[in-house]
């Protein structure tokens, strides 16, 4: 984003471990079951058959049909389709679809990231939070910095951090090169990239 | 199994829903009226934002029909119990409840798990699932830079999958804790279940102290950097 960010000549990342065995497997994303979503549509459905069942059977045996449903037919057979909440309900109706379309045909989950397997029979998976932990314990650790925040998404891994002693640029270098030997202890399949910005601790207060 | 299930039910309704959608607002904002390269086939409902919702036309044309009160009947009952199910498919979380290890019992054991099952005869041994995924989850848990660690058993018996849930400590080598796991945690697992190709699909995190906290502590200048 800014230039300051923007390290000169970052130090090439240390070299990945060798792998194990005869090529590496892959480990793709971890895929969602979608239980949440499904269990909330389970539900909206069978209370809606079991409310229209209810009615219907009602009505076959000589009951006057329910209230509700009477004057949900009402409204649906007199009201025309400009109205605005007929086009609101459209609205809604499509954007709710495209969601569930969304919800069943991305991964999900998006907060694990794949790990190198050290064999192919285990798929492990380290959430971002986490990666950003072990990232911040790290950046703790290079002398000068006095507090640092770490987020990791799933490309970029922001590190903001305040210089306490020393020369900025310093802490910087060494900062880059602490974060990336440690990023390659992560085993992560896809290694965000480091993006770092330093500030001076502020004059005031203590 | 049940991830593929939700997947395609959540996709058909996505379809259903968004077509609904889409046609409604083409008739709702005249679309066909505006857009002229938008043509809609004959039949097709909702054409005019003057339509309503249910014309009465529509709602009588079929229910006269002797036919029609048995099938709708009979569709909402299948749909209840179909959704009922669904739901009820989203509840179960239980891992594999108990496990006979092929072979366990019997001399030896040999390689193959399955041709072994059968052979347990009188001496066989039934694995309560939690217990092994307990010992596991301990053995994992004494691992240098392991915090905390549980575990599960799941998929079937013939083919048990382990899920591991790991806590790491903050200055953990991630990479290292994976490799021991495999040689020293799941090697024993295999052993135990006489399952060479047990899978384990294994979740790392790390504990209480969250990354964007901010920490008082001074910085601890005096640790060398390597």
């Amino acid at each position: 984003m800014t230039a300051r960010s923007v390290h000169p000549a970052p130090p090439p990342p240390p070299a990945p471990r060798p792998d194990t065995g005869t090529g590496t497997p892959r480990v793709g994303r971890s895929w969602s079951a979608r239980r949440i979503p499904s269990a909330v549509c389970a539900l909206l459905i069978c209370a809606a058959a079991v409310a229209l069942l209810q009615d219907v059977v009602a009505v076959r045996t000589g009951a006057p049909g329910q209230r509700w449903r009477r004057s949900l037919t009402h409204w649906l057979t007199t009201h025309p389709l400009d109205g605005t909440w007929v086009r609101v309900g459209a609205c809604v109706v499509a954007v709710l679809g495209l969601w569930l379309l969304a919800l069943a045909l991305t991964p999900g989950r998006r907060h694990l990231l794949a790990q190198r397997p050290p064999v192919p029979s285990v798929t492990p998976y380290l959430d971002r939070p986490s990666a950003a932990a072990l990232l911040r314990d790290t950046a703790l650790g290079v002398p000068g910095v006095g507090e640092a925040a770490v987020t990791v998404g799933r490309r970029r891994a922001r590190v903001r951090a305040q210089v306490d002693f020393r020369e900025r640029e310093e802490v910087r270098a060494d900062l880059r090169r602490a974060l990336e030997e440690r990023m390659g202890t992560l085993a992560l399949r896809r290694e965000p990239r480091l993006r770092i910005r330093l500030r001076d601790r502020s004059p005031v207060g203590k | 199994m049940r991830r593929t299930v939700n997947r395609v039910l959540l996709a058909v309704l996505g379809v259903v829903l968004l077509a609904a959608g889409l046609t409604a607002v083409v008739g709702a904002f005249d679309l066909t009226r505006r857009w002229s390269w938008l043509s809609l086939p004959g039949g097709w409902p909702w054409t005019s934002p003057h339509d309503v919702l249910l014309p009465a036309a529509d709602r009588q044309r079929w229910s006269g029909h002797g036919w029609f009160w048995p099938v709708a009947i009979a569709v909402l009952v299948v749909g209840a119990l179909l959704t009922l199910w669904w739901l009820l498919a989203q509840l179960r979380t239980r891992g594999l409840r108990r496990m006979v290890p092929p072979g366990a019992g019997a001399d030896g054991g040999g390689r193959d798990g399955r041709s072994d099952g059968e052979r347990g005869g009188s001496g066989r041994v039934v694995v309560r699932g939690q217990a092994l995924a307990d010992a596991i989850a301990d053995t994992a848990a004494a691992q240098p830079g392991v915090e905390s660690a549980h575990a599960r058993l799941a998929g079937s018996g013939s083919r048990p999958r382990v899920e591991l849930y790991l806590t790491l400590h903050q200055d953990a080598d991630a990479a290292a804790v994976l490799d021991l796991l495999d040689e020293r945690v799941l090697a024993d697992a295999r052993g135990a279940l006489r399952a060479p190709d047990l899978t384990a699909l294994v979740r790392t995190r790390t504990g209480r102290d969250r990354a964007v906290a901010r920490l008082d502590r001074p910085s601890p200048a005096t640790r060398e950097l390597r």
